[in-house]
């Protein structure tokens, strides 16, 4: 009889520690997609701004979807532009050496350039992979031809599209010229369907 | 043992901070402390985010100490982990974004970080709440303060820098080999090796 009563208190513990740490979870959860919806709205709101359309706090639901189509991929979102100028911007992420890498593309589609490059977020190895966060290895994909893809190489051979790799991080460059040419192809493959 | 009387509360801070310390004492949570421990600034994220969830789980674990079923015991200590640790998760993803995807799964690993449990099974389980928050406070920092001097060694010899400034210098290549995982043993077992040399000193000096 005892165990039985025994038994019973345990059950009604285990039920209630449960339920308590699941509405607590439940609750830390709404917060954290609250958090993650102003962000992407943060992010759209950044991508009108270098497609140059105007748009206030008001109109820019509207602005946004006149403006921009959006294509998703298992691990990259297009953001095209519908205005005159045909751009488009991509975050796409890939596999570094060690890490997932997180990049933000601008691409000018008529003139077949990149306009910016910029890595969002990455663990690769401080002072080797990592370097592709710094200044000079961004800009040199600013205003790039890429109408031949991209390539990231240790010795030009003067052919658009090339730009230098990162001495000691073979790999992560590698990778970031990987992930910028199925990037690329995505692009165009998907302006031209339209 | 010193010539000031300590309070208990603040004996067992620095019980489990310096003698019982963590890395270098009882050799736990050495996964995390190999994994994250490529620069300054991972760590101590990493280290802030395993002494807060320490710190709230065993406080919360020593209040209910009578009223957790012993035979379930494991598993409450399972459930409250649990639940901070992937609260400190969404709280990382959303304010520190660069550091939550580098540290990658190691936060949600902090669950079966043997430095939690234990705390909880050999400290929190029979102690009162305020005793367990000074032992867990002095837990954590002890394996804080751990990650961080393994990671300002690694990162001075690795990239020259300390928190991402360049200290060394230009001219300073970067040590690959402790970068990688197998350079982090090295690192670490010198660091065991001299924590345990200075330590040892100590204690003898304090018998004599």
């Amino acid at each position: 009889m005892k165990s039985m009563k025994e038994e019973i208190r345990m059950s009604i513990f285990l039920l209630v520690m449960t339920t308590i740490c699941t509405l607590l979870l439940a609750w830390g959860n709404s917060l954290y997609q609250k958090a993650l919806a102003e962000k992407e709205k943060e992010l759209r709101m950044e991508i009108l701004r270098t497609f140059e359309v105007p748009f206030t706090e008001d109109t820019f639901f509207s602005a946004f979807n006149d403006a921009v189509e959006i294509e998703k991929d298992k691990r990259t979102t297009y953001y095209f532009s519908l205005g005159e100028s045909k751009q488009a911007a991509v975050i796409t992420t890939g596999s570094g050496l060690w890490s997932e890498i997180e990049i933000f593309l601008l691409v000018d589609i008529e003139n077949e350039t990149i306009q910016e490059l910029q890595v969002l977020s990455h663990g690769e190895t401080p002072g080797l992979g990592g370097r592709i966060e710094e200044a000079w290895f961004l800009d040199q994909f600013v205003d790039l031809d890429i109408s031949e893809g991209v390539r990231v190489v240790s010795e030009r051979a003067d052919i658009p599209g090339e730009v230098d790799a990162i001495s000691g991080a073979t790999r992560t460059s590698d990778a970031v010229m990987l992930m910028l040419n199925k990037a690329l192809d995505g692009v165009m493959s998907k302006n031209q369907k339209e | 043992m010193g010539k000031i009387a300590k309070s208990k509360g603040v004996s067992y801070f620095i019980e489990s901070l310096w003698y019982n310390n963590a890395t270098f004492s009882m050799v736990l949570g050495i996964c995390s402390a190999l994994a994250v421990t490529t620069n300054l600034l991972n760590a101590m994220v990493m280290g802030i985010s395993v002494t807060v969830v320490l710190l709230i789980s065993s406080t919360v674990i020593s209040l209910l100490r009578s009223i957790i079923p012993e035979r379930v015991r494991i598993i409450t200590f399972m459930l409250i982990i649990s639940t901070f640790v992937i609260m400190v998760d969404f709280i990382l993803k959303i304010y520190l974004p660069p550091v939550s995807k580098a540290l990658g799964p190691y936060v949600g690993l902090i669950i079966t970080n043997c430095i939690l449990m234990g705390r909880a099974e050999a400290f929190a389980i029979k102690q009162p709440p305020y005793y367990s928050f000074m032992d867990s406070l002095g837990s954590g920092l002890g394996y804080t303060l751990s990650i961080m001097v393994l990671a300002a060694v690694r990162e001075l010899l690795g990239a020259g820098s300390l928190f991402g400034f360049q200290v060394l210098g230009e001219s300073w290549e970067g040590w690959g080999l402790v970068m990688i995982p197998s350079g982090a043993f090295f690192v670490l077992g010198f660091y065991i090796m001299f924590a345990n040399m200075i330590q040892r000193r100590f204690i003898n000096r304090e018998t004599k």
